[in-house]
């Protein structure tokens, strides 16, 4: 990741960007010919919940990757609690993504072989936690998302609705500080839909996590506090007053 | 007609008072904006001028003397036909907002703004449904859910009425 | 349009194999046109089958070799057995002149023709004349180099052909004939030459190659198991995807059999060009066989073709091979189209029939264990080979079920494991056949390295020891005298010690029984018996005889002109026999030792010379040395070491290790290969899953991890099962051979650091799909 370019640089620390969780800046990134992101922004606080919209080929998934340090822009910053992405080693961003970040996508990504509880418990393994602590919260991730039933399944054994509440527990089960989510209820029905939703914001609320939230329809995207609207790579704030 | 045919509706369940009426209309659909007394009087009256409705009685309480209202037989069938009926979509074409795009293109201004403007305020007032549904009953939820998949309705309108504004710009000025 | 029309359902308006020749078209077109993946599956279905096909072939061709020595080998035999032929215009007089050059035996005949019509052996045109000889081109290559200057100088002859392939019995063989000095041959009637009048003799008839074909046939199916795990993984390569294509096949109606017909045609082209390039393949390497030893036998590339009937079934059975196990690996996709993309378990292995195989293999051995075969006696062969097979089946056959206990009881451990882990534990049907391959071949390979190892430490303690005399050369046709001359020559080698020699004549016609008289220095008798005190002139009999020696008695010694006598002196004493060079001799009745003054008077004929030596610093060189200074005293005297020749045993030992070392290191290159693409097929099965964990924060030396873990599992397993059944089957043959039991560690440590090897290596090959898996590009849904 690179912070040069025509973005001023990432600021200090201390000079805070108030009490902002997440800031990023001007980023941009191509894949060969194809520009997918060009001078984004982007702003989170704690405990918020901004919805990214945005027509398909938009942005808004490359925005995501971005800003949860899976790929690096070509350009721009993004700051984490003041740290700064760009700077930090390959590693430490898988510990941050490990720790900090929480992550929920639109299908698949729970690992066939394993049971659910297993899935849902592997975060806090790979964070060191033992595993008789670890399956007890992953248990208690999983019931308190309704899903508990499905501990000793496979996740090819179970239905859409109950596999993406399963991928939910394993996104928050290390209570990250933000979980980023991809159209996490793009391959659900209305009512899967609701209840993943209603699930996933209840949660959040509780633990206080930050959640970026990338959809393309409205009825998700209302679930959020705010809006972000991606255009040709480009970042609309439509919050009222926050406009630019 | 429907607000009388939801008092015939309510009626069908057996004979009530004007008041209580109001008071079942309020706790099922008044979410909005409660009934006026004298709305339910106006129903009631143009109800038993039709001959769907009849006075089952009186009672004198303490305070004025109360009619209760029955439904008729011709009430029972009237109900039924309405709600075998569907209700006739409204007609974009005729739409407010549709009529405001093609007169901002008509005039040169800004129409995206227009459509921004309205998607903006679409999509504030799916926020405002949608904490609405999260903490209320059923019911409420049931109701949110409905306006939450019309308003989304008119917003794929918008959106997609956005993405084709430069072809609509082409055929209104031609 | 009369009566009722067919449905226009698609596939049943023609004829059934009409119809299925197109269903098969159709898999054969999906299998090359279905990109990048199909070409691979392709690729690695054809080598494999290719290889197979090829060694199969070769192991076909076997017995055909075997004859075609045989029949070369008695071509240029003669009848021993037979009345000598008169002297005609038409005999040869022919010696045995054998020699070894470091190891290597050379085969030779001395020559001399009674006529110009003497029959000339096979290969040799013209009979080479006094002081030529003809050699073999590998002899020829041998004595030209620097290596063979040794050689060189004991075959003293000018070189003035080149024996053909027909008069040889493999084209690496070391042979000669050379012609004798005028009347070395005639002048001698005892048994070292013949008088023939052609070559070639004719064989018992055998039962035709039956039992070779068997046991080759089987070597090469143990040989081809790690390739079957090869061809079985490459036919999973993109089986994923194959699934589902069968699966959208069923969807649009097609039924089970149309499915599985369509499949089949996907791996027919790869059997087939396997099949293609199986043949192809054979043709170089039956030209490269001449110049590999199998086993020390090689042989002429026309002489390698396969059984008739092999070729044909060979073929045959690659590609009904390939198809039947497509048939059941397809069968549940074909079956149930809508379950394809759900991963069922395996189905519960059950031990009893396998633990009962090993049992009675075990059984088997164990019997063979108590038949106490005596040194020479016969082991019960069938019991030893079909124990050993059972055993090596048995243990191939526990292991899967091993590896799946192994597997479901793990449970501790970090999260590489655990991913590895429940990975095998899911679908480890390759590991689980790649582990069967390895387990039947290693085993195999460690109870040969236990056996040899034992073999191997039984010949080191038989060792000599420098200046231990345990050489001995025997001379023909020397006079009484020849002894000291023998002795002599010999010790004028620089590091020859103790030479000495006595002239040997046996079959002495005595007053009773044939006796046997040995004349040398009393030094040379000491050789021979315990005489004691002892001065040129005296005479000993040897005790512990049936055969009664006393003064006075007359002996007769035959000879070429009718016989000499001599007349017993006065016998010293009875003395007690010593075996001159623990050969083992066994006593000769009624043996007679003789100083030369005690035989002076009798004009004794010529006869044979034995000397014993040791050899001091002993080296080989000192060894091809002895023997070229016996060469120079006849061109028919043998060298040979105390019990065998050491080093050629060692040799072949070390060719038969070298053998069994590179079977387990190719079966270990194959089974790894499987594991790379099984693992491989894995990682790009599961990359929307693995990238989700990337970006989830699971860093790549944790996947990676896992992935060594999943290579290293069944690895572990077949190992630890062949070490657990190899060494005791190694350690039981051993017994049975009643040879003391040796385990060869070092064998075993390279067998289990080969493991190892591979394991890193499947790991290290499997990280650029590891790597292309995780990438974030794979989070986008398909
Ligand atoms: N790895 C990639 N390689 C090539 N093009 C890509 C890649 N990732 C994204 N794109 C392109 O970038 C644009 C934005 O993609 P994306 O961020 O996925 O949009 P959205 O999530 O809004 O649908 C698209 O045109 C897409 O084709
Ligand atoms: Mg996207």
């Amino acid at each position: 990741m690179s912070a040069a370019g025509t973005e001023a640089p990432p600021p200090a620390a201390d000079e805070a960007l108030g009490g902002t969780l997440l800031a990023a800046r001007g980023l941009a990134k191509s894949f060969g010919p194809t520009t997918a992101l060009e001078r984004a922004s982007f702003d989170i606080d704690p405990g918020e919940m901004v919805a990214v919209m945005g027509a398909s080929g938009s942005g808004k998934t490359t925005l995501l990757h971005c800003l949860g340090g899976i790929i690096a822009p070509d350009r721009g910053w993004i700051l984490y609690e003041g740290r700064d992405l760009g700077a930090m080693s390959e590693s430490e961003r898988s510990g941050l993504r490990c720790g900090d970040f929480g992550f929920l996508f639109q299908s698949g990504g729970l690992v066939p072989e394993l049971s659910c509880l297993e899935n849902t418990a592997l975060p806090l393994r790979l964070n060191g936690v033992g595993r008789r602590t670890a399956d007890a919260r992953a248990r208690e991730r999983l019931e308190s998302l309704d899903v508990d039933g499905t501990a000793h399944q496979r996740p090819g054994e179970v239905s859409g609705g109950e596999y993406q509440r399963v991928s939910l527990a394993r996104a928050l089960v290390a209570e990250p500080a933000i979980l980023f989510a991809d159209e996490p209820t793009g391959a659900l029905d209305s009512l899967n839909e609701e209840k993943v939703m209603r699930l996933l914001v209840d949660a959040a609320r509780r633990s206080n996590t930050a959640v970026v939230l990338v959809t393309h329809e409205a009825r998700v995207a209302a679930y959020a506090d705010r809006e972000v609207t991606v255009r040709d790579g480009r970042t609309r704030d439509l919050a009222p007053g926050a406009a630019g | 007609m429907s607000f009388a045919h939801t008092v015939l509706g309510l009626l069908e369940n057996g004979p009530a008072h004007g008041y209580d009426l109001k008071r079942v209309y309020d706790q099922h659909f008044g979410q909005d904006r409660p009934l006026h007394y004298g709305q339910v009087y106006a129903a009631l009256a143009r109800l038993l001028k039709k001959g769907l409705i009849e006075v089952a009685g009186t009672e004198q309480g303490d305070g004025p003397e109360r009619k209760r209202y029955a439904i008729t037989d011709s009430g029972v069938t009237d109900l039924h036909t309405w709600l075998g009926t569907p209700e006739a979509p409204q007609q974009y074409l005729q739409s407010t907002l549709y009529t405001k795009v093609v007169l901002a293109l008509l005039a040169g201004r800004p129409a995206a703004d227009v459509l921004e403007v309205q998607r903006s305020a679409h999509l504030k007032s799916m926020r405002e449904l949608t904490r609405r549904k999260t903490e209320g009953d059923l019911a409420e939820h049931l109701i949110c859910d409905h306006a939450l998949f019309h308003l989304e309705a008119d917003l794929r309108w918008l959106e997609l009425t956005a993405a084709r504004l430069d072809e609509l710009a082409t055929e209104v000025n031609r | 349009m009369t009566g009722r029309a067919p449905p226009p359902a698609v596939g049943t308006a023609s004829p059934a194999p009409l119809r299925w020749a197109r269903e098969i078209r159709l898999g054969v077109q999906l299998s090359v046109t279905g990109g990048r993946d199909a070409w691979i599956r392709l690729a690695l279905v054809a080598s494999g089958i290719g290889v197979a096909v090829a060694v199969l072939l070769v192991a076909a061709s076997w017995p055909t070799m075997a004859e075609a020595r045989q029949e070369r080998h008695d071509a240029r035999s003669y009848e021993l057995d037979r009345q000598t032929p008169e002297s005609t215009d038409q005999t040869l007089l022919i010696a045995y002149a054998d020699t070894s050059y470091h190891g290597e035996s050379v085969y030779g005949r001395l020559l001399e023709p009674e006529a110009p019509g003497a029959p000339a052996p096979p290969g040799v045109t013209d009979l080479p004349g006094p002081g030529e000889m003809v050699v073999s081109p590998e002899l020829k290559r041998l004595l030209d180099s620097p290596e063979g200057r040794l050689l060189r100088e004991r075959l003293d002859y000018s070189i003035v052909g080149t024996i053909g392939d027909e008069g040889l019995v493999d084209p690496g063989e070391l042979a000669y004939y050379a012609g004798a000095a005028p009347d070395l041959l005639s002048s001698e009637e005892t048994g070292r030459s013949e008088r023939i009048d052609g070559f070639g003799t004719s064989r018992f008839d055998f039962p035709r190659g039956g039992e070779t074909l068997v046991l080759a046939l089987t070597g090469a199916v143990v040989a081809l198991l790690p390739l079957g795990v090869f061809v079985a993984a490459a036919l999973r390569f993109g089986a994923d995807r194959r699934d589902r294509r069968l699966a959208v096949l069923r969807l649009l109606g097609a039924d089970r059999w149309t499915a599985a017909r369509t499949a089949c045609g996907e791996t027919l082209i790869g059997a087939l060009v396997g099949t293609a390039a199986g043949f192809a393949l054979f043709f170089p390497l039956r030209g490269l066989v001449p110049s590999v030893q199998v086993g020390g036998v090689s042989g002429f590339a026309a002489d390698i073709v396969p059984h008739p009937l092999l070729a044909v079934a060979i073929p045959i059975g690659a590609v009904a091979l390939a198809v039947g196990v497509t048939l059941v690996s397809t069968a549940r996709a074909a079956a149930d189209p809508l379950a394809a993309a759900r991963r069922a378990s395996w189905p519960r292995r059950r031990l009893w029939w396998r633990a009962a195989l090993l049992t009675g293999g075990t059984a088997l051995l164990l019997s063979s264990i108590g038949a106490d075969p005596g040194r020479f006696g016969r082991v019960p062969e069938t019991a030893v080979v079909g124990g050993v097979l059972l055993v090596l089946l048995g243990a191939g056959l526990v292991t899967p079920w091993l590896f799946q206990v192994a597997v479901s009881r793990a449970r501790r451990g970090g999260v590489p494991w655990l991913l590895a882990v429940r990975r095998l534990q899911a679908d480890g049907a390759a590991e689980s056949r790649a582990v069967v391959g390895l387990v039947v071949i290693v085993t195999g390979a460690v109870a040969l390295q236990t056996l040899f190892a034992g073999i191997q430490m039984r010949y080191a303690d038989e060792e000599p020891v420098p200046g231990e005399r345990v050489y001995r050369t025997d001379v023909p046709e020397l006079p009484p005298a020849g002894a000291a001359e023998v002795a002599e020559r010999l010790s004028a080698v620089p590091q020859v010690r103790d030479a000495r020699a006595v002239v040997e004549y046996w079959h002495i016609e005595g007053p009773n029984d044939p006796v046997s008289l040995r004349v040398g220095s009393c030094s040379a008798l000491r050789d021979h018996a315990r005489i004691g005190e002892c001065s040129d002139g005296d005479v000993f009999a040897v005790e512990g005889t049936s055969t009664r020696v006393e003064e006075g008695q007359r002996l007769r010694i035959p000879d070429a002109d009718g016989a000499a006598t001599w007349e017993l002196p006065e016998v010293k004493r009875s003395v007690a026999p010593r075996d001159p060079s623990g050969l083992g001799e066994d006593p000769v009745p009624g043996s007679v030792l003789a100083t030369p003054g005690a035989v002076a008077g009798a004009d004794l004929p010529r006869s044979g010379v034995s000397a014993v030596f040791g050899l001091d610093p002993l080296t080989p060189r000192a060894v091809e040395e002895a023997r070229n200074a016996v060469a120079e005293l006849s061109p028919m005297g043998t060298t040979v070491i105390g019990q065998t020749s050491d080093s050629e045993r060692e040799r072949e030992l070390d060719r038969i290790g070298a053998l069994v070392t590179a079977g387990v290191g190719a079966s270990l290159l194959v089974v790894g290969l499987g594991l790379v693409i099984s693992a491989v097929e894995r990682l790009r099965g599961t990359k929307r899953e693995l990238a989700v964990l990337a970006a989830s924060g699971v860093d790549r030396r944790t996947l990676a991890l896992s992935v060594l873990a999943q290579a290293t599992i069944p690895l572990a397993v077949g190992l630890a099962v062949s070490l657990a059944v190899g060494v005791p089957l190694g350690a039981a043959l051993l017994r049975i051979a009643e040879v003391p039991v040796a385990f060869d560690i070092g064998g075993i440590a390279a067998i289990t650091a080969a493991s190892a090897a591979v394991v890193l290596s499947v790991t290290v090959l499997s990280l650029p799909a590891l790597a292309k898996a995780i990438r974030p590009e794979n989070l986008r849904a398909e």
